[in-house]
């Protein structure tokens, strides 16, 4: 089995260090991408963040609906990981996600999911209140 | 695995490779128009040749429609392959002369002096946005009649096709992107056609598809809810929030989140 992430919203703080470290993790023409992971700040009464970021699922909308194969389970990491070469960006998995959490990258036009970072994701890493954790 | 020897290197190649597959996998790199991933080679361009020593015989021939075999000998750039795609090119060009792709591919053989006949076409005719709009998108708008110079479109270029559902990937997929496309705030422009775009049904802006390609994914694929398709991408992550929320809270439970 690959590892997973795993949220804790009660540890989450909202100090969005994930998307900050998402967005310069994925460069984009030499340029900070758009974040894959958004910690969302609820409103009160619940003063807390809660992580949102993709939640590869096992039958995902996005790679049912692709219609050139381009999103394919990596087996090593376990994300969904999108094959640029093949996909022709009709933008098909943006909206075919039921939680929101494929994203279009402003710069290129292009669609923008979570790798895992290959299977070391920095989010967690830099994550100051253990939030997140990937095991 | 094949192995296979590309210029003096030796390459393993999968069985169901083509040449074009085997080379751009090992790194090499071979001027092509006609050839995507996504679908089926069909040596339109002509563009990809390569000189291939099988048993002893040498051939000029097009990388992407030749399966690769045990032993394969490949030769790129010879002087006979340059000579060819030289040939090639200058037509392409003849056609279209102000393609960016096209010049840079020229300048990379040391084509000069083109003849620079005002050509009167945009398109290289190499069928990808017909292949990709019916074999891929479903939408089966575009079509092509005849082969080579004598190729005509129906409907004629420029023209709305009728099935087109405005997802714009022809104008993705188009190696000289000479079909305008405009992805504007409400609507996309395609083929001379405008296409409204459909809304959020949680905060009325505009998605990111057109109503028609909607219901085309709609009809190709159960997975696609009316409900969860026609709501925006915040609109989505807000609703994620809430279900999340309620977790926390412990007004629901959950195994797991996602399907
Ligand atoms: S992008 Fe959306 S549909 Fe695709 S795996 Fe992630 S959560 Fe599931
Ligand atoms: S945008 Fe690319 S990855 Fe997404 S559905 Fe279309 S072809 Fe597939
Ligand atoms: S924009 Fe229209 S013609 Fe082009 S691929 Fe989509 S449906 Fe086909
Ligand atoms: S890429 Fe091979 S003929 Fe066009």
């Amino acid at each position: 089995m690959s590892k997973t992430f795993i949220i804790n919203p009660e540890k989450c703080t909202g100090c969005r260090t994930c998307e900050l470290t998402c967005a310069y993790t994925h460069t984009v023409n030499n340029q900070p991408g758009i974040s894959r992971i958004r910690a969302f700040n609820t409103k009160p009464p619940m003063e807390r963040g809660i992580p949102i970021v993709c939640l590869q699922c096992d039958s995902a909308a996005c790679v049912e609906v692709c219609p050139v194969g381009a999103l394919q389970r990596n087996l090593e990491t376990g994300a969904i990981d999108v094959d640029y070469e093949r996909c022709i960006n009709c933008h098909a998995c943006y909206s075919a996600c039921p939680f929101g959490n494929i994203l279009i990258e402003p710069v290129n036009n292009r669609i923008a999911k979570c790798d895992k970072c290959g299977g070391e994701p920095q989010c967690v890493k830099f994550c100051p209140t253990n939030a997140l954790e990937y095991k | 695995m094949v192995k296979i020897k590309i210029n003096d290197k030796i390459v393993q190649a999968h069985k169901w490779e083509t040449v074009l597959q085997a080379a751009i996998r090992a790194g090499f790199e071979i001027p092509s128009l006609c050839y995507h991933p996504s679908l089926k080679a069909d040596g339109s361009c002509r563009l990809c040749l390569v000189e291939i020593n099988k048993g002893g015989k040498t051939k000029i021939e097009t990388a992407c429609t030749v399966p690769v075999k045990e032993g394969m000998e490949v030769k790129l750039d010879t002087a006979e392959v340059i000579k060819h795609r030289k040939n090639i090119l200058e037509m392409l060009i003849a056609q279209v002369p102000d393609s960016p792709v096209l010049t840079e591919l020229a300048a990379k053989d040391g084509l000069k002096d083109i003849k620079l006949a005002k050509g009167e076409d945009v398109c290289i005719k190499c069928g990808l946005c017909v292949r990709i709009c019916k074999e891929r998108i479903g939408a089966d708008a575009l079509a092509m009649q005849g082969r080579g110079p004598d190729v005509t479109f129906t409907p004629p270029f420029g023209e709305a096709p009728e099935s087109c559902v405005g997802c714009g990937s022809c104008a993705f997929i188009c190696p000289v992107q000479c079909i305008k496309y405009e992805n504007n705030f409400a609507d996309i422009k395609i083929w001379g056609k405008n296409f409204e775009k459909a809304v959020c049904s949680e905060c009325g802006m505009p998605l990111e598809h057109t109503r028609e390609h909607i219901e085309l994914m709609k009809s190709r694929h159960e997975i696609i809810k009316e409900e969860e398709v026609l709501v925006c991408e915040k609109c989505s992550r807000k609703k994620t929030l809430e279900t999340m929320k309620n977790i926390v809270d412990g007004q629901l439970t959950f195994k797991k989140m996602g399907r």
